[in-house]
């Protein structure tokens, strides 16, 4: 059986310049995707993610703006168009899946292409085949009842593909399974929206599955977008705080003068030729970060400063050091440095960098499109 | 058990229990089918049972979209119809005849023009008992049904329309199925509340026996000219509630609690 390629003829992409209410929430976002493109929408709670989601999908209303996808705009508030969520080509798995309970999985995912029109037998050939693809046929007779999570997430997908959108939409599609189970999923939907010719959006909060899963990064703060870009670009010169702590990266704001920059919390930092003049963020792995007990001596490290140990918390292989000082600072140390060097809480220690381990960069910047 | 709380239920139970007991006992068992067969019994009974059903029927097409109107939308004074509709459930159902004469009567209000351009008139005719029924027994279907579909969850009904579904087919196809256990119940209510129907029913369609006398009808005039007839009619009813009961209860009632 021959299938084509889902979400492929025709589609000029993901266009989006909308603003969205939501109560006193407002969403103002502006973004392009192109066809074929994994877009990782990355946020904390209350970012304005599923809203966003839920806007392309016509669930809710855009107050304002234009959006433009599968070569039709669906919304446009100035002209007052707004295309229903049943015409949109717009394919939806959502974060509780929201498999009809009364329906079998084969049911479930003939329900796209029933709406659509097509007969009953056409509908079950269709679905049969969406199963086969996903590898779940075994599942076609079962009530969404008597899956697992991972089940249920393929039933999920295959639901959405079988209406054969134009974008797909998964909201933090990997959060209701357990750990274990993640893993195999997330390596079988990486596969699957690989084979997916339009753009998709992936909603999550865990940066691990964005950086595996997508292609490039929107991050979302309070209804705004803090950075766009490259995986790898995002998690070298993260934008914000909240950016710097998922990806596990010191972050500084500070003005720099030539090699000098000094730190808007406090502390200076010298990094030659960085390039850049004026408001610019500093990135440092808390691995770069040498502890010791005295002042350094035979180092090449430029930066040096005192620092106070406010608590020391096991990650796997290493113990990361809270650091209070002049600017504060997460550490990576060995367990065996620890013993060695006595660190508890309260130990005064000095901290070294090299200059060539401080990611220094324009604070505002969206990064490379 | 504190017995507070012991004694009071043992009372109630058997404030519920022993009439229905006194009823089998007092039973004329040994002549039951000559009783039922010498009185109206069986013409009640089928006229009972054929205008609760259509009752049924007719409220399931016209109060479950009213149900969905008010549960799914909002209007200016959809309190205040919500209220008018469900009214009937405290309304005395004998003034609920009266308004139904006042309204449908040969001089009322619609009655008279029904008279007089169709030369229908609707009193006291099996028309009027179906009408009196629907309208004491349909609001226990609505509020059912409302409030089923109020605390249905309506992400099922999102993922439908994004699945291309339009506004009907997502009623017929995730609306309803997924709010068939409170339909069910909702219905038997609504059967079970227009099989016992006397007051609207009286005042409205009368007891014409055979046209609009129906079993509670029966029951009530066989009690002045032969107690014996209307034990033996009340058991029936009594046996026909607990077949309802017995049969749905599974299917429908303990799916509607859950």
């Amino acid at each position: 059986m021959t299938q084509k390629a889902p979400g492929a003829e025709g589609n000029d992409g993901l266009t989006v310049d909308a603003t969205v209410r939501r109560g006193s929430f407002t969403l103002t976002i502006t973004f392009t995707v192109p066809a074929g493109q994994v877009l990782g929408v990355l946020g904390p709670n209350g970012a304005g993610k599923t809203t966003l989601l839920r806007a392309l999908a016509g669930l809710t209303p855009v107050a304002g703006g234009q959006v433009r996808m599968g070569g039709q705009v669906v919304d446009d508030a100035a002209a007052g168009i707004f295309v229903d969520a049943a015409q949109r080509p717009a394919g939806y798995v959502f974060q509780d899946y929201r498999l009809f309970p009364h329906l079998t999985v084969a049911e479930n995912v003939a329900f796209a292409p029933r709406a659509r029109g097509l007969g009953k037998a056409a509908a079950r050939q269709a679905a049969r085949g969406w199963l086969d693809r996903l590898g779940i046929a075994d599942l076609a007779s079962r009530k969404p009842a008597e899956l697992s999570g991972g089940q249920a997430q393929r039933v999920a997908l295959a639901r959405a593909l079988a209406g054969e959108p134009a974008l797909l939409l998964l909201d933090e599609p990997l959060a209701a399974l357990d750990a274990r189970t993640r893993l195999d999923v997330q390596a079988e939907l990486r596969q699957h929206l690989a084979g997916f010719a339009g753009p998709c959006l992936l909603v999550t909060h865990d940066p691990l599955e964005a950086l595996v899963l997508a292609d490039r990064l929107l991050v979302l703060e309070d209804g705004q977008v803090v950075q766009d870009g490259t995986p790898g670009h995002v998690a070298r010169r993260p934008a914000t705080e909240y950016v710097a702590r998922l990806v596990g990266l010191n972050l500084y704001a500070g003005h720099a003068d030539g090699p000098a920059v000094t730190l808007a919390g406090g502390g200076a930092f010298t990094v030659p030729g960085h390039g850049w003049d004026g408001e610019v963020l500093v990135a440092v792995r808390p691995s770069a970060i040498t502890v010791s007990t005295g002042p350094p001596q035979a180092t090449s490290a430029r930066n040096i400063w005192a620092a106070e140990i406010a608590g020391l918390t096991m990650l796997a292989d290493r113990v990361r050091l809270d650091l209070r000082g002049q600017p504060p600072a997460l550490a990576d140390v060995t367990p065996a440095a620890v013993t060695e060097l006595s660190l508890t809480p309260g130990s005064r220690v000095w901290l070294s960098v090299k200059a060539t381990d401080l990611e220094v960069y324009p604070r505002d910047h969206g990064g490379p499109r | 058990m504190p017995a507070p709380l012991l004694v009071p239920a043992l009372v109630a139970v058997a404030f519920l229990v022993l009439p229905l007991a006194g009823l089998i006992v007092r039973a004329p068992w040994g002549r039951l089918g000559p009783v039922l067969s010498g009185s109206d019994a069986v013409q009640a009974l089928v006229l009972s049972l054929w205008t609760a059903t259509v009752t049924t029927g007719i409220s399931l097409v016209i109060g479950v979209p009213l149900a969905w109107v008010l549960a799914r939308t909002s209007f200016p004074g959809q309190r205040l119809l919500r209220a008018l509709v469900t009214l009937p459930l405290v309304l005395p159902p004998v003034v609920g005849g009266v308004a139904l004469l006042l309204a449908f009567g040969r001089t009322g209000l619609i009655g008279r023009y029904l008279d007089s351009w169709f030369g229908l008139t609707i009193p006291f005719s099996p028309l009027a008992v179906v009408m009196a029924e629907t309208f004491v027994a349909m609001p226990f279907l609505i509020i059912t049904v409302e409030g089923a579909l109020r605390s249905a969850d309506q992400g099922f009904e999102e993922a439908a329309a994004t699945l291309g579904a339009g506004r009907m087919t997502v009623f017929r196809r995730v609306t309803v199925p997924l709010i068939a256990p409170s339909l069910g119940a909702g219905a038997v209510l609504c059967w079970a509340r227009a099989l016992g129907e006397f007051g609207a029913t009286i005042t409205f369609a009368g007891s014409f026996p055979g046209r609009t006398e129906t079993m509670p009808i029966a029951v009530y005039y066989a009690l002045e000219n032969d107690p014996d007839a209307a034990i033996a009619l009340s058991l029936v009813l009594l046996l026909v509630s607990v077949v309802v009961l017995v049969s749905l209860r599974d299917r429908w009632l303990r799916g509607a609690v859950q």
